[in-house]
């Protein structure tokens, strides 16, 4: 079965029938380089934000639907009404025992929320967490994600980031 | 720089209440989010189809957008994209629109407006639609979440058969608060 338009095939099958869908909204993006000093006195750090950080390496972007940076962050945009997998992995350096750490994914109808508070953590160097939710969206919505940490005396903490995707934002259209 | 989507658009107070018990900014700003989407979807998909093809006919690449989108649409061969938005849905009212909620409309780059004219076939409609279809999809949500409620009490003996009836009895009640006034009181 192939089913396309002129322009643009939406499924399809290969020759060893694994079904392929080539416009299927679908991003995955990473921080390249750490953005370092950037959170820890309550100070909302967005992830791609390019004022304060740096944009996100995009892998992939099926659709030309994500922006892996700008003044507002990096920021998928939804191109349909629908069901989406949202996935922020994140990991921190200099986290302190007793602070208030929360990870979100903003989108347009609802905040998703990762909290320790306190972090009970003591002598770690890095630590890493994940956001995972399966949010409804409607066309023309917007998901980005940020992170803020409070309870540090300065903004100390680090976001990491390298060839090894430390530092993740990915997504794809469910149903 | 251009002025766009000047003629604005209305909402209804209905409208407006039910997409405030979702959204956190006005519906100037979601709209204005929504446009940067559109503006992000026709520069890149005009870059992934068409780059690789401006290399071949010329010597210099611009390396930046203001220069290099015009350039590619301009260039032999290049074929508008002609999209629209599908699959959206209108909003159902009792209420006249009687809100403006574009006020002044937006401010877009010369470039960035060739990009969407290259890939869409009206993007002002498509905004004006997606603005429509958002409103829409909030109401339905609205209803929904909040009829559940209705349902389960054992006080209300008659559901609204209106949309905006059901809208307008829940945000009457003296403690409802939108989405904007939840946030505040868990943060304040």
């Amino acid at each position: 079965m192939v089913t396309r338009n002129s322009c643009n095939t939406w499924i399809g099958t290969t020759v060893t029938n694994e079904v392929i869908q080539p416009a299927q909204p679908a991003f995955f993006s990473y921080l390249g380089t750490s953005d370092n000093n950037v959170t820890g006195n309550n100070i909302v750090f967005i992830i791609g934000n390019t004022t304060t950080g740096t944009a996100l390496t995009e892998v992939f972007d099926q659709n030309s639907d994500f922006n892996p940076g700008g003044a507002s962050g990096a920021i998928f945009t939804a191109p349909v009404t629908g069901r989406y997998f949202l996935e922020f992995s994140h990991q921190l350096d200099q986290v302190a025992t007793g602070t208030d750490w929360r990870s979100v994914i903003r989108t347009s109808n609802r905040n998703y929320i990762s909290r320790f508070d306190p972090f009970p953590g003591a002598g770690l160097n890095e630590i890493g967490k994940t956001v995972m939710v399966l949010a409804d969206m409607d066309a023309a919505d917007i998901a980005y994600c940020d992170v803020n940490l409070s309870n540090i005396p300065g903004n100390t903490a680090d976001v990491i980031g390298g060839v090894n995707c430390y530092t993740r934002f990915s997504g794809y259209l469910v149903c | 720089m251009k002025q766009i989507c000047t003629s604005g658009f209305r909402a209804s107070r209905q409208d407006v209440k039910a997409v405030e018990h979702y959204l956190l900014v006005s519906l100037k700003s979601w709209s204005q989010s929504a446009l940067d989407g559109m503006i992000n979807k026709a520069v890149k998909t005009i870059l992934k189809d068409w780059l690789e093809k401006f290399k071949e006919q010329t010597e210099t690449i611009p390396a930046n957008l203001s220069q290099l989108l015009p350039a590619i649409v301009n260039m032999e061969g290049f074929k508008p994209y002609n999209r629209e938005w599908s699959g959206l849905i209108k909003a159902k009212r009792k209420q006249s629109k009687e809100i403006e909620v574009w006020d002044n409309g937006f401010e877009i780059e010369d470039w960035q407006e060739r990009a969407l004219n290259a890939y869409y076939t009206n993007y002002q409609l498509d905004l004006v639609n997606l603005m429509e279809n958002k409103i829409a999809c909030r109401k339905n949500a609205f209803e929904k979440e909040h009829e559940a409620q209705l349902l389960a009490d054992p006080n209300i003996t008659e559901l609204p058969k209106h949309q905006d009836d059901l809208i307008d009895l829940i945000t009457s009640k003296i403690n409802y608060k939108n989405r904007r006034e939840r946030e505040t009181e868990l943060n304040p």
